[in-house]
């Protein structure tokens, strides 16, 4: 564990030298440099641009992967545990998993609007589908010989379901969660920049297209850090919930 | 002449075909009575339907004809009986006493858990309580598998080549264990196996079976069988006779068996 922290330290300073390097090559006005980077975030902190688009942004991302999760789950577990209704359904899923979820984006907003509603849309389908995949192949993975030990001791379907199917398709849940937490911030950003500009998607957009980068790199680097918060908290969930797999 | 009639037998299997509509039936016309308490082991080459028999015994699936009585009633899964698997079929997300309790709905919790304490301990397990399975040997996921089976106290105890996937040593263990176990508390065992010297060691009687399809085609009442149960039958003037007879008569079936690896191959 502390060989990861010092490896992981080590490559942060690696980064953080070619940064510099990367300031100094880079044509002029182009790459900041760190120091500046960190000087534009404490101004955008103080004078609370940061913190309000910060607080749009995880509104938006918070209510678009919360609901994918409620309703991915549902849907993907209802599709596994109802055989005909998964294969009736698996084809659309498949359908709508493969088209470019950007190309929903016109019609959402000639639907919804420009407001959040319509952000919220855009996170939610695009975190939606990978939700459903991993609990429907969740479902469908459960282990035949499992459940017919179960039937054996005289469980009724809702005792097998729970006790058995739904344990053991939590793996498949937690990586359905932990790319729908990816996708969802990638779409939080696409939602931001295509309806009305908004959150670190709207400042996203505003800086970079006035050429103010150590803002813009201050934005850039909090996503970075939202990414590496919801992952790390997925896969601490994750292992709370999994002790029994081990290390 | 004895005025006394027989006791009913526990088990009944009548006129017994299983189609699962693959080439062969897995089963075919089998009549068997097995009565309380017995010790019956199945012994058969592959494709002898074995599993199937055991299953038809659960309830868990229905004869494609005939009939299949357990107490005059064609059984239902997890009310009178309790499987043990090959595969310990152990939840991996259940710590060792829970996977116990699981094989206990209908009791109330406290007395769920009293009880999977108890067969723990008879099993040796007691200290591997909390442990989830993956924490446990080969032998220790057995053992727990049987508590499992046994915590249930079924009137009868279906055993799926239990101690198939055990080492040589775990196994004659496990087979005394078992033999203990059934002793205390007195079941009737099906017991499933390939392996001539489990079948003369634990059973009573052994019921010789053929494959595709499976049938009976030999029961033999073991002489040194119960109730003296227990003690070790290799001593016995008749063990090697036996055993040598049916050596004879699987090998017979192995190679008549056109499915059968070694089919049409005889000794040079």
């Amino acid at each position: 564990m502390m060989a990861v922290v010092l490896m992981r330290l080590g490559v942060l300073g690696g980064l953080l030298a070619f940064w510099s390097w990367a300031a100094g090559a880079a044509p002029r006005g182009i790459v900041p440099t760190p120091a500046a980077t960190w000087e534009a975030a404490g101004r955008l902190w103080e004078s609370g641009r940061l913190t309000q688009a910060l607080g749009e942004s995880l509104a938006v991302y918070g209510a678009g992967l919360g609901l994918a999760a409620v309703v991915g789950i549902a849907v993907g577990v209802l599709m596994g545990a109802f055989r005909p209704l998964g294969r009736a359904l698996d084809v659309f899923v498949d359908a709508l998993a493969a088209t470019p979820r950007v190309a929903f984006i016109p019609l959402i907003i000639l639907l919804l609007g420009l407001g959040a509603e319509a952000k919220i849309f855009i996170v939610f389908l695009g975190a939606v589908m990978p939700v459903i995949l991993n609990a429907y192949a969740g479902v469908r993975n459960a282990d035949p010989e499992l459940i017919e030990m179960a039937r054996s001791t005289g469980a009724g379907r809702w005792r097998i379901f729970a006790h058995v199917v739904l344990p053991g398709a939590t793996p498949f849940l937690a990586t359905g969660l932990r790319l729908a937490a990816a996708v969802g911030l990638i779409n939080t950003v696409v939602a931001e920049l295509y309806t009305a500009a908004q959150g670190l998607g709207g400042l996203l957009a505003l800086y970079g297209n006035s050429f103010r980068m150590a803002e813009y790199f201050v934005i850039l680097l909090t996503f970075s850090l939202i990414g590496v918060v919801v992952t790390e908290g997925l896969r601490l969930a994750e292992r709370r919930l999994g002790r029994w797999r081990g290390e | 002449m004895s005025l006394v009639s027989p006791p009913a037998p526990l088990l009944r299997f009548d006129r017994v075909s299983k189609d699962y509509g693959a080439g062969s039936p897995a089963l075919a016309e089998i009549s068997l009575e097995i009565a309380a308490e017995e010790f019956v082991v199945f012994l058969g080459p592959s494709g002898c339907g074995k599993t199937t028999l055991l299953s038809l015994a659960a309830g868990l699936i229905a004869p494609s004809s005939g009939r299949v009585e357990l107490g005059g009633a064609p059984p239902v899964p997890g009310r009178r009986t309790a499987m043990a698997f090959q595969s310990f079929r152990l939840l991996a997300w259940k710590t060792a006493r829970e996977n116990i309790a699981f094989a206990l709905p209908h009791l109330p919790s406290a007395e769920r858990r009293a009880r999977a304490d108890h067969y723990l301990e008879l099993v040796g397990l007691t200290r591997a309580a909390e442990s989830y399975p993956r924490a446990l040997s080969g032998g220790m996921k057995q053992r727990l598998a049987l508590a499992r089976a046994l915590a249930a106290e079924p009137e009868v105890l279906l055993m799926d080549e239990p101690f198939a996937s055990l080492d040589a040593q775990a196994r004659e263990l496990m087979q005394h264990e078992l033999l203990r176990l059934t002793g205390r508390r007195p079941a009737t065992v099906l017991f499933v196996t390939h392996s001539v010297d489990e079948a003369l060691l634990l059973a009573d009687r052994i019921v010789l079976l053929s494959p595709h399809p499976g049938r009976v085609v030999e029961e033999i009442r073991l002489p040194f069988a119960s109730p003296g149960r227990g003690r070790d039958p290799r001593a016995h003037p008749e063990y090697a006779a036996l055993r040598a007879h049916l050596w004879e008569r699987l090998r017979e079936m192995v190679l008549k068996d056109p499915q059968s690896d070694f089919y049409g191959r005889s000794e040079t």
